[in-house]
This record gives C-alpha cells, structure tokens and sequence, in this order.
C-alpha cells in the first residue's frame, strides 16, 4: 500500500502547507473596529480617476480621492477642497480658493495639482476615455485635437491656494461637473504600486481579484466627520455576494458595485429586504430612423405608444423602476415629464395604420422587423415581454436577435440594426446629459441617425443662456422636439436595487450611481 | 547499440513538433482575435470618435495587422506580455504570476482527490465485479459524470456554507475555503478515474500472466498491486496528462462561484472584454503548461511501461 500512503500523506502535506495566515478573521482590523463589507463585481479596472470608464469603480474614487466640490449626503453640491468659489458675472471665470490638505504622503495639496492633472487628461497623447467632459474648459477640444498647446488651455494656478479656471460658454452645471471623479487631481508621482490619494480613505493592501482594504485616512481634511475604520471590498460573484450577505459575512450587496441577481429580487422584495435607490438613467428602444419601417415618424409612434410600460416594471424586471414616458427622468428639473400615454393601443393602432397608408403597403408587405440586444438575463425577459406586446397590440411578429455585448455595441456603431435596446445613465445632475445624446447624428452615443436643426439650435442656446429658470424652459421645449420625432421608444427609468444590514447608515447613493461612505457608520 | 544521441532523438523531435503546435496556436489566437467585432473600448456610454482614435492609437491597435503580429511575437518570446486594456494598472506577467499559483494549488487539491478516490473506486469495484459495492460505485460515477459543475459547486454552496454552516461559503485564504471548491472540481475527474480504473483492471486481472502470478503462489495483494495494478494505469496516464493541464489553469465556473482569484476567470472575462493582451498572454501560456506536462506524461509512460521507451 506504499502509494496509497504516498497520495494520503502527501494531501496532508498539501493541506497543511496551504494554511495561509489568516488568524485575523477581520483582515487586520481589530475586532472593535467598525469595518464595512462590500460585494464587488470586479476589481477596479484603476486607481487613476482620471483613466476609469466604468460606472463600477466610481465608488472606489470617491473613497481614495477628494475633488473641489463634493456632493454632500442631501445631494447638494457642496465646497470639499475649495474654500471658496467665486464666479464672474458672465458665468465664464470661476474662482477657487482652497483649503488647507494634504496628500497621503503629507504633500499639499494646490492648485498647480489641478492644473497638472486636467492638462494631462486634454494631452492628445494620453488615453483618458473622459477628455471630453472637460470640453466645457476654454480650448479643451482644441487642446486634446491637438490644434493649439496644453498651455492654452483655460486652468491655471495664481498661487498655489487659488485656481482660475476659464470656460467656453457659460455653463450653469460647471459646479456638478467639477464634483464628479472625472475633475479630480492626482498627485503627480502617484503610481499603481505606490497610490498616493487625498480622500476620506486610503488603499491598505490589494489582493489580485480578491479583495481591498481601504483604511481611514488620518491626512484627510475633513478626518474628523469619517466615521468607518476601514472598508474591505470583496470581488464577488453575484449569487455568491448574495448568500454571503445571507449568512451575515457582508454588509452590502447589489447595486452599484455588482448587481442582485434577476431572479433573487422578487423574493426580497416579498421579505422586505430589497432596497431600492432611483437611477439617474432610463431605458429605452432606439429605432435607426434611416432604416425601413422606422424611416417612418407615424410607425416609430405606433411602437412607441403600444409598449405596456407598467406591465413591464412590475413583472419583468420587479426592482421598483419608474415607467418612462420621457427621456429625462422626472428629478432632473425638467417641467414635462410625461409626453404620452403609457400602452395607448387605440392611439398606436391609428398610428399604425396612417404608417402604413404613408409607405403604400398593407400590413404583411411590412418588412420583418428584428430587435437587437446585448445578451443578459435582464434584457431577454425584456424584448420576450415587448414582443408579444407589439404582437398583441399592433399584430405584428416582431424577431428577437440577441448577440454578445461587444458584437451588439460595434453593429450599434456600425448603424447595422432596426430596433435595439439601450440606455444611458447621466454622469452629471443635469437634463443636458441626457439631451446631449441626441444633439447629432455623428454622435457617437446617438445612433439612431436622428437629427433636427431646432433642437440642436436650441441646445445651443441653452448653453448660452445663464437665468438657470430660462435655460430649463429651453431645455424642456428642446426635449419636446425630440419627443415629438420619437428617435427611441422611452421605457423605464432605472434604479439600483441592493440589500444592505440594517444597522449601516449614513451612506450617501447618489443617482449617478456611485456610494459615498464618507459619513457612513453602524448604530450598533 | 544505441548512442546517446540516438536515443535522445526522439525526445527532441516530439519537443520540436510540439513547439511548432505552439506556434500555431499562437498565430491562431491572434487571427481569431482579430477577426472578432468589436474592440477593447467600444460599450454601452459610447467614446467619442476622436477619443475613441486616440485611445486605438495609444494601444496600437491602429496599425497595420503585420506590426501588431510581429509585436505580437516579440512579446511571447521575450515573455513580457504588456498591460491588460481592460485592468490598466495590471501587466498580464502579474495577473499570471498571481493567479496561476492559487489554480494550480487548488488544482492540485483536487487532481490527489480525484486520483486517489478515483483508483480506489474503481479498483474496489473492479476486484468486487457484479457485487452491490460495484453497482454503487458506478452509480455513483454515473450521477458525477452527468451532473454539471456549476451545479455541483452551487448546491455545496448552499447546503455545506449557507445551511449546515459546516464550510465557508466562498473566497480564498485558508484550508476550510478551499475543501468544497476542491470537491467540486474533482467530482468529474473523479468519476471518469473511477470508470476508467475500473475497466481497464477488469481487462488485466483476465490477463494470462495474471494467472502466472497466482500460479507462481504470490499473495492476493502482490499480485493485483504490482501485476495489475502497474499495467491497468496507462490507459489512466494518457487521461491524467490533459486533465492535470486543464485543472491547473484553473476552472470559470468553480472559481466564479467561490469567488477564487485564480486564472480560470480571466480566460473568459478577457474573451468578453476583448482584452486582447491578456488573452493572448494566457493563451500561450495554457499551451505551454499543456506542453510540458504531456512530456511529463510521455516520460511517466516509459517508466511504467519500459516497452514504450523501447518502441521510440
């Protein structure tokens, strides 16, 4: 039996020398130390702000790093490294004077860390996927074109406490803007290895697709308002993250780190655990307005009208989201927020048929319409549910063609389909995020080949306007015109469904889809 | 007689022939790669296409195929295999260089469960052919065989973590975290061992030299170990040398499941983010392990079977 003996005693062996230390159950904090759970999806795609594309890693920004602005926990924009701001009286100059603060690495923080950090993201030679957010600074395009030079741009330091920043029209969201991740400084010998941040924590240790721990940041300015310890963050898979959560080893699960899984939503949200947090996002159709039938205004209208919006929230995707009946969801500001009926069948029946008496054809020489969409468990429900909508109200066999997500996005850019499921989600709070979509047709986020001169004449203008009252009335009849022309069908406005212990509190979910858990703590 | 040479040879022109596989492969994946739409940074929040440019550029995807594939080749062969598009802060070294060792730990918790549970099934039912023991074996390795991964690890999952709380439910780090992953993985091998094992002794206790052995009045155990035994073990060789490669690198489905940071999940995620450096990178080296470890599996076959040796 000497190989037997063999094989058992080396598994032994095996399993001895495969004992990591791991005495510390709590990952090197002390036991009486409040530390915060999260289920993450994956890890950060990257610790640089200014290189994150993702809506995932967001969170882990607004941890390691702090911005000018802040939004605080009622979601007002908040000064953070700025003391002050102050702004000309033609909206185009704003001033900021900052605070006292430090880096991790007990540097202060300037202004010339600003103006260091946005000349590098408009360099046309560096990679950041987010230049264009910051094409609102004077000569930014211009800039990341390659057309005049970095020093051109409208950002400077006067002294190392004040930053002048110059932009190209007025632009009444410029506060929200600079609060986002995408204007945050980065400390110039930051590395991957060696992360130098100024947030409200700090990166302890990473293991590759394992886990992060984040400890609170001694150096940071506002050190005495941060409650939490530490923050583990565990790469997670959805169901997986949920059962952890279940047997008490998380703290937070689902949205926006990873997602709940589909089909585990009905059932906590019948044991009342589900929570739900509104999106700043809605979900729609786009038609390819160039492509037979949906070249068509009357027949957009029709398919437009017969969706069952309400049917679809409450059956199919169960997590609390609104039905939309615009494309700007309702908190944004807008007055109209409702341009028609939800499932208006004898409407788009009407439609329908002027649709079909427009094109010269009866309703079986219809070309056959294919809907596109990226394939998630979600999303097939979804098109399965408007499918027999469209079949039961307008009689038409619509085909469902589900592809791989980067087949969908490069036949979407491509402009190779007919109807196809979308949605954006804002990356700042103002109407003009979701606006701006559809402004042209060579815009990349677009791709429904629609266009119209008003509604790019009065983008403009709001962007010109500075009575934030007469901009919104701009706004609201700009998002009338696109409505009246349905590029795309409206279909809900998102939300972001979790579970979460009940005893965390003080944790800000924005709509943008970030967590900030600068005040967050346990009542325990 | 045979010169050193001469009987190295043979080594040297599997070694050659493989490496030309590997070549293969390499060049395969890269074509394949290309020909698949889309590209790293093409979603949902679409880039601007002067943006879009720009990031294209800096990657070097812009240029012509020739170049990309001569960069290509130079990486593998100098092994500095670049930084992943998707996970920018991470080269493909690193993701390797951390990952493999956790699959091919967990890997090898599994491959000396499934072997030795394996040969001992399946020697077990061989010896008590037709008995009840037998019939519970091969039940045992029919329902292994017939029941998916995903499943098996989900459903140890809820009843040893979530329900009995004998396991922890997920993740890595100690001993305790790694037994279900283990298991799961091994279930499959295991039972396939087991049928293998099982048929193969069959075959050899029939053998002529078998009743030799007996003949020549060695004990019941001498003569199923080293008579039987040795020989009944090269049809599960052959088995062991794709499997031990397979296993190694990890499996999507276990690893996903117990929230492993092994390599496993990388091999899918960077299909399906094309993150063409890290599935090129892991690629060649999948094809290396699987090289090296069927030369180990050819040598094991001489030193079983001598004949083998002799023949090449």
């Amino acid at each position: 039996m000497r190989l037997q003996t063999l094989i058992v005693g080396s598994l032994f062996l095996l399993l001895a020398g495969c004992k990591i230390s791991h005495s510390d159950v709590k990952d090197g904090f002390k036991e009486s130390e409040q530390v915060l759970r999260v289920a993450a999806a994956e890890e950060p795609t990257s610790f640089d702000p200014r290189l994150i594309r993702d809506l995932r890693p967001v969170t882990v920004m607004h941890l390691l790093y702090e911005g000018l602005m802040r939004i605080n926990s009622h979601g007002k924009t908040e000064n953070a490294l700025a003391e002050s701001v102050s702004h000309s009286s033609d909206f185009k100059t704003y001033i900021f004077k900052l605070r006292k603060a430090q880096w991790s690495n007990g540097d202060p923080v300037t202004a010339q860390d600003f103006v260091e950090t946005w000349r590098t993201v408009l360099d046309p030679k560096f990679p950041a996927p987010n230049a264009y957010q910051f094409y609102v600074l004077k000569n930014a395009k211009k800039v990341k074109e390659g057309k005049v030079p970095l020093e051109e741009l409208g950002v400077k330091a006067e002294d190392p406490a004040t930053l002048i920043v110059e932009l190209e029209s007025p632009t009444p969201y410029f506060l929200d803007l600079v609060s986002t991740h995408f204007y945050y400084p980065v400390h110039s010998q930051s590395t991957h290895e060696k992360i130098i941040s100024n947030g409200p924590f700090i990166l302890r240790s990473q293991k590759q697709n394992n886990e992060l721990l984040f400890a609170k940041n001694l150096k940071y300015w506002d050190a005495q308002e941060v409650h939490l310890d530490g923050i583990a963050l565990y790469v997670l898979d959805d169901q997986t993250a949920l059962r952890m959560y279940e047997s008490g080893e998380l703290d937070w699960a689902g949205s926006p780190m990873s997602t709940l899984p589909q089909d585990a939503i009905a059932s906590l949200r019948h044991r009342h655990k589900l929570m739900v947090a509104p999106a700043a996002g809605t979900h729609w159709f786009r038609f390819n307005t160039e492509k037979e039938p949906f070249n068509n205004l009357q027949m957009r209208k029709a398919f437009t009208l017969s969706l069952n919006r309400h049917h679809i929230v409450e059956f199919v995707t169960k997590g609390y989201q609104k039905s939309a009946e615009a494309i700007v969801p309702p908190n944004f500001g807008l007055t109209k927020n409702s341009y028609f009926d939800d499932n208006a069948i004898p409407t788009a029946w009407y439609a329908f048929q002027e649709a079909l008496e427009d094109m010269k054809i009866s309703k079986d020489d219809l070309p056959e319409i294919v809907l596109s969409y990226a394939a998630s468990d979600r999303n097939s429900k979804i098109a399965q549910a408007v499918q027999q909508q469209w079949k039961t109200a307008l009689g038409i066999d619509v085909k469902l063609e589900s592809m791989e997500s980067k087949v969908f996005f490069d036949r979407l850019a491509q402009k190779n389909f007919q109807l196809s499921s979308g949605s954006w989600y804002a990356d700042f709070r103002d109407p003009i995020s979701f606006l701006d979509v559809f402004k042209s047709k060579n815009n990349s986020t677009n791709n429904t080949q629609w266009e119209n001169e008003k509604y790019i004449e009065l983008l403009n203008k709001s962007n010109k306007e500075s009575d934030p009252l007469k901009r919104f009335h701009i706004l609201d009849e700009a998002q009338g015109v696109l409505m009246n022309e349905y590029p795309v069908a409206p279909l809900f406005f998102g939300s972001f469904n979790y579970v979460k212990r009940d005893d965390l509190l003080g944790v800000y979910f924005s709509d943008l889809g970030y967590l900030d858990f600068k005040h967050a703590f346990f009542s325990r | 007689m045979l010169s050193l040479a001469g009987k190295i040879r043979p080594y040297l022109c599997l070694m050659l022939s493989r490496l030309a596989a590997l070549f293969l492969i390499v060049t395969l994946t890269f074509f394949l790669m290309k020909a698949l739409p889309g590209d790293p940074f093409n979603q949902e929040q679409a880039l601007p296409d002067q943006i879009h440019k720009i990031l294209r550029h800096h990657y070097g995807l812009d240029d012509p195929w020739h170049q990309q594939y001569a960069r290509y080749l130079k990486s593998v062969f100098s092994w500095n295999l670049g930084p992943s598009f998707r996970f920018q802060d991470r080269t493909v070294n690193q993701i390797i260089r951390e990952g493999f060792p956790v699959s091919a730990l967990l890997g090898i918790e599994a491959l000396l469960i499934a072997v030795s549970l394996g040969i001992f099934l399946g020697t077990l039912g061989a010896l008590r052919k037709g008995s009840w023991t037998d019939s519970l074996i091969l039940i045992f390795a029919s329902l292994s065989i017939s029941f998916p991964s995903f499943l098996l690890g989900s459903f140890l999952q809820y009843f040893f973590g979530l329900k009995w709380g004998l396991f922890p439910i997920a993740r890595w780090g100690t001993l305790m975290q790694s037994i279900l992953p283990a298991f799961s993985l091994a279930a499959l091998p295991c039972a396939f061992i087991t049928r293998l094992m099982r048929t193969s002794l069959i075959e050899v206790l029939q053998q002529d030299y078998m009743r030799t052995a007996r003949a020549k009045g060695l004990s019941e155990i001498n003569v199923v170990w080293f008579h039987g035994m040795r020989n009944a073990l090269l049809p599960l060789v052959s088995y062991l040398g794709p499997l031990s490669a397979n296993i190694l690198v990890g499996s999507f489905v276990i690893e996903k499941i117990y929230a492993i940071p092994g390599l496993g999940q990388w091999f899918v995620n960077s299909v399906l983010n094309r993150d063409y450096t890290v599935l090129m990178g892991l690629t060649v080296f999948y094809g290396l392990i699987l090289l090296f470890i069927v030369l180990c599996m050819d040598l094991l076959y001489c030193w079983i079977d001598p004949r083998i040796g002799r023949a090449t």
